[in-house]
């Protein structure tokens, strides 16, 4: 009998025995001092007290057990609450018509059931908020871990496992800190915590699980208090990978550096030309000032075009709504012809128009600045007599291509890849000497990007160069 | 003599190096245009120059590169070094470097003349090779006794302040920075706050009265002496 309160069960038996007993004992000791018969019935009288012994102790027997059972029951309830292995398999028998309900016991019985079920639903609950919070963190971007103040890992979401952890690591229960970090800057910080029990924020490179090679992360750590003591037992780590943002500020402050040089250089010669201007007609030299004149004209054109083009492209960036109508691609491509042809005769250049393309829709007014740079550069820095054509085409898969293709001396591969940066050059002497600004083929590749398309080079040194555009299968 | 001073302009923008090679060949210098690092150092193998006005920023070797070069043959030619760059970190990397002076773009090409004229005046007639005494514009100083005369009114320096006034007249028109003044001060390189020049400079320039204004505080960079009042 499983659970049976055995030790409650004989205490009963024995108490209540022992008291009959003694009871039975003292009444025939005091019978048989009043009545004082013979020694033959001393015997019997004897036995008759080793019969109501008996009678008394099986007696004790019924009622002990009577009134075990329902504490068996109650037993029960207790330990599966407290989830004991005892309980398992068993089930205790239900109340029969043996036991009555017995009172208090039953209250109690009653009172365990309810607590049982209350703690079900708090077991329920918890597990509830424990998958949420494990769905929350899985689901942030942010590394997150917590440590002891041991510095033994407690926790890790997957992001933070991704990151930093490699697999061998990721099963293992006693993980230290330093099993994942090598850099000392981020113990100092830990141990910043632990000493000053505040949170501490670090902006750090660390090399990572992931291929790209160490990356940028802004790191904030918070100790863990117990809410009644105060003592911290723990940090929690978010990692904030922030590579991306110091990528786009890298970019940014080149570009301003670059830009800022871009239009120091002709200002200087303007300046400098006008002072000189100034100082000879004050002194009545005459003869150079038409020349004079001539480079400060070209320097304010070569500024006036890259001002246009710095803010076209600024432009680009803050609104990069199109307007989209549908756009007739032999139409712009006759007009911007007709725009550079003289520029193109004075280099004996051709410049040929195939369009194999229904109208579609496009931003006007871009695709022709689009088509405009492209030509324009052909124009400018492939040599005399060569040919420029200007293709449009239907690819299988519905997007269409627009082909600027030349017969010019080519672009070596290794430019390929930086041939769209902002104010990037080939050849930065020869680049002056042609004019532009360096942003042209930046805006085609902003302007096909705000399409959803993309710009591509395709070139060989000494087999010319392929331009193209690529417009995707929108609403065609 | 300083009008046949041989001067090479190394400058990649053609119209700016026009511009320079004008103004200069006007003064009276002989000037060599070199439109790329490459081009000016094949050039220095062949002869010597004054004076180098160099574009920082050149495709290729770059102007830092130049006057490492220059500074690695022993060369005793003033660089100007012309640059777009306007940080004064960048400025005081280029006077590190070895460059003597800087001008910024744009530039008024009066200013470039002074200093370039500022720069080849060095050495010549301000103190004569042997003597202890140097003289500028009603200035002596004896580096030998320590002494100092204002107009012929004695001044009272401290060691400090003596040594620093000595490092500026002895390079006339050349920009140091604050680093390297307390090199010269305290003769090897201690990396104390720069502030303590700052205070040694105001105290030099108090007593100088009038004169002190000839001290330009150059902002982020360090100081140099005005050869010309005309800036």
């Amino acid at each position: 009998m499983k659970l049976f309160p055995w030790r409650v069960f004989w205490q009963f038996v024995l108490s209540q025995w022992i008291v009959f007993s003694i009871l039975g004992f003292v009444f025939g000791f005091a019978l048989f001092s009043e009545l004082n018969p013979p020694a033959a019935f001393r015997w019997v009288g004897m036995k008759w007290f080793l019969f109501y012994s008996l009678v008394t102790f099986l007696g004790s027997l019924l009622n002990a057990f009577r009134f075990s059972r329902p504490i068996q029951r109650t037993l029960y309830l207790a330990l599966k609450m407290a989830n004991k292995k005892q309980t398992e398999g068993y089930e205790p028998p239900a109340a029969d018509l043996f036991d009555e309900e017995i009172g208090e016991y039953s209250e109690l019985e009653q009172s365990l059931n309810r607590i049982a079920k209350k703690l079900r639903k708090k077991k329920e609950q918890l597990q509830r908020e424990r998958e949420e919070n494990e769905a929350f963190m899985g689901s942030v971007q942010e590394g997150l871990m917590s440590i002891s103040s041991q510095e033994k890992l407690l926790f890790f979401n997957s992001q933070f496992a991704t990151l930093f952890m490699h697999s061998s690591q990721m099963g293992r229960a006693d993980l230290s800190l330093s099993d994942i970090f090598r850099q000392p800057e981020i113990y100092t910080a830990f141990k910043a915590v632990l000493m000053e029990r505040q949170t501490q924020k670090v902006t750090l490179k660390l090399a990572t699980q992931l291929e790209q090679g160490p990356r940028h992360f802004a790191i904030s750590l918070t100790p863990l208090r117990h809410p009644k003591t105060q003592e911290i037992y723990g940090v929690i780590g978010v990692f904030h990978d922030i590579s991306d943002i110091k990528l786009a500020e890298k970019i940014r402050i080149d570009f301003v550096e670059n830009a800022s040089h871009e239009l120091r250089t002709p200002l200087t010669t303007v300046k400098g030309y006008i002072e000189t201007l100034k100082t000879d007609l004050q002194s009545g030299q005459f003869e150079q000032a038409l020349s004079f004149t001539e480079v400060i004209s070209k320097n304010v054109d070569r500024l006036i075009e890259l001002v246009n083009d710095l803010l076209s492209l600024s432009a680009l960036e803050s609104n990069a709504e199109l307007k989209l109508e549908m756009m007739n691609p032999q139409q712009i491509s006759d007009q911007i012809v007709g725009e550079l042809l003289v520029l193109a005769s004075q280099k004996n250049q051709v410049i040929r128009v195939i369009c194999d393309v229904e109208p579609f829709l496009a931003d006007i007014r871009k695709v022709e600045q689009v088509l405009r740079n492209l030509v324009l550069n052909a124009i400018k820095y492939i040599p005399q007599g060569k040919t420029i054509q200007i293709r449009w085409e239907s690819l299988a898969d519905k997007r269409v291509a627009l082909r600027v293709i030349d017969d010019g001396p080519g672009i070596a591969i290794e430019h390929h890849a930086r041939l769209f940066e902002r104010f990037y050059r080939v050849d930065r002497g020869r680049a002056r000497d042609t004019g532009g600004t360096g942003l042209g083929l930046a805006i085609v590749k902003h302007i096909m990007q705000s399409h959803g398309g993309q710009a591509q080079i395709r070139s060989q040194l000494g087999k010319g160069s392929e331009f193209i555009c690529f417009f995707p299968n929108w609403n065609r | 003599m300083a009008e046949l001073a041989h001067v090479m302009v190394v400058e990649d923008e053609k119209g700016i190096r026009d511009l320079l090679t004008l103004h200069l060949s006007r003064q009276g210098y002989q000037v060599t245009e070199c439109a790329t690092g490459e081009e000016a150092m094949a050039s220095m193998q062949v002869q010597d120059y004054a004076l180098y006005v160099l574009d920082w920023m050149l495709p290729g070797k770059s102007g830092i590169d130049l006057v490492e070069n220059l500074r690695q043959r022993n060369s005793e030619a003033k660089v100007l070094m012309v640059t777009a760059k306007t940080e004064p970190q960048d400025i005081v990397d280029g006077l590190e470097k070895g460059a003597d002076d800087y001008l910024t773009k744009p530039f008024d090409p009066r200013i470039l003349m002074a200093r370039v004229k500022a720069l080849l005046r060095r050495g010549t007639a301000v103190q004569a090779r042997a003597s202890d005494i140097i003289e500028f514009d009603q200035l002596k100083i004896n580096t030998n006794s320590f002494e100092a005369f204002l107009a012929s009114e004695p001044l009272h320096l401290t060691p400090s302040e003596f040594k620093l006034l000595q490092t500026l007249l002895e390079n006339l028109g050349r920009v140091w920075t604050r680093d390297q003044l307390m090199e010269q001060i305290q003769g090897e390189s201690v990396h104390v706050v720069g502030r303590t020049i700052d205070t040694h400079v105001f105290g030099l320039r108090k007593k100088l009265g009038a004169w002190g204004d000839r001290i330009e505080t150059i902002r982020g960079v360090g100081y140099r002496v005005k050869v010309d009042l005309l800036e």
